[in-house]
């Protein structure tokens, strides 16, 4: 596909919901997961507890915000934008997640809410792709997740998004996905 | 070189900047009260004075260091986007705060952005929020901030991660030091990012107890 192409489609798809879902959103999820950080002094299991309380929140808030565009899908990435995603993704997001998105990188070990395994396909289908651009950009209240829009533009998070997708192990077969 | 390798020695250059060899190899003794009979950061001997400065916190609020004078107070440079250092940095102070409990309430963390561009109050307001709700996060206008990086023997350089493709966007280069301020406002102790919790909180037990 023409880079042109591929920018009006971005265009059409991505930059409606940026300007008129944003605020939206953030009415929804202003604190709304906050609470649910979990201290490093709590268990293994509050911590997994606390953090799924604050995924489903979230997810919840996002539904709601996004309404029926929760589900819609995102533009098609071509290669160049892929190849574009996997470096950003190394240089910006790899510390904490590590190259493989499964995390329990030395610094990920350290922060006060651990990482979980992007790679799971189970948790990859967690959130909707346009709920997982959402977080991409403004980041995970209550989490070290912080939001990239102020540092990447809205292709490249559809970008890192595209290559997050190549790193989830596929589904054991008889399992099913959580859905979204 | 690419930009992984020089974020890399980038940090590793301002660990060298504060004395690789500055730290103890095994703590002393503390005293009777639990207080450490020495600072295990790098002690500034001649104690100077930690350069005044008024900045703007996440909240919109005017901070003047001086005001803060009858605590300690731990000052880093940092970015809210930056992949290594400050989500370490962060991270320790996360600890430091839990292992010194109440006499811990005294004590002000205080992050000042190197990038005051994307680091809006806003940003910074929610990203401190997930290491510990009393940690300042600290901005100002270009020339507000840049006469506390002279002030502090702060560098920063900006690093585009593709100079012919500005949306991978940029990384910036930073001294990645922890200064420790005592209750008086002079300059006691360094700290590299990569400084055990356990040792700044035991300095910071140190300064508290002067």
């Amino acid at each position: 596909m023409e880079e042109a192409g591929v920018r009006a489609i971005l265009g059409a798809m991505f930059r409606p919901w940026i300007c008129s879902g944003w605020a939206l959103v953030l009415g929804a999820c202003g604190g709304g997961d906050g609470s649910a950080a979990v201290s490093r002094a709590d268990g293994p299991a509050e911590r997994a507890g606390a953090n799924a309380e604050r995924r489903s929140s979230l997810r919840d808030d996002l539904r709601r915000a996004l309404g029926g565009s929760y589900d819609e899908p995102l533009a098609f990435v071509d290669e160049h934008l892929l190849a574009r995603g996997e470096r950003a993704w190394e240089l910006h997001c790899s510390a904490c997640h590590g190259l493989s998105g499964r995390g329990g990188t030395t610094l990920a070990r350290a922060l006060p809410v651990e990482p979980g395994d992007l790679a799971d396909p189970r948790r990859a289908s967690f959130f909707s792709e346009r709920a997982k651009l959402w977080i991409l950009a403004e980041g995970s209240a209550g989490t070290p997740m912080t939001g990239w829009k102020e540092a990447l533009d809205e292709r490249m998070l559809i970008a890192v998004l595209a290559h997050m997708r190549t790193l989830v192990r596929p589904t054991p077969a008889g399992t099913e996905e959580v859905g979204r | 070189m690419n930009l992984a390798e020089r974020i890399v020695l980038g940090c590793w250059a301002g660990w060298a900047a504060v004395g690789c060899g500055s730290e103890t190899d095994g703590p002393p003794p503390p005293d009777a009260a639990g207080i450490p009979a020495a600072f295990r950061g790098r002690e500034l001997f001649d104690a100077p004075p930690g350069a005044d400065f008024t900045l703007t916190d996440q909240h919109g609020e005017p901070f003047c260091l001086a005001d803060r004078r009858g605590a300690p107070l731990l000052l880093f440079f940092g970015f809210v986007h930056c992949p290594q250092a400050c989500p370490a940095t962060l991270s320790g102070w996360s600890r430091v705060r839990s292992l010194l409990g109440e006499r811990g309430e005294r004590v002000c963390f205080a992050f000042v952005t190197v990038d005051p561009r994307r680091d809006t109050p806003e940003r910074l307001a929610r990203h401190l929020e997930a290491f510990g709700v009393s940690f300042l996060g600290l901005t100002g206008s270009d020339a507000e901030l840049e006469a506390v990086y002279d002030a502090y023997g702060i560098r920063h350089e900006r690093v585009d991660v593709d100079p012919d493709d500005q949306s991978l966007g940029y990384v910036i280069d930073h001294t990645t030091r922890t200064l420790l301020i005592d209750a008086r406002g002079r300059l006691r102790v360094e700290h590299d990012f990569r400084a055990r919790p356990e040792d700044i909180a035991a300095d910071l037990l140190r300064l508290l107890a002067e």
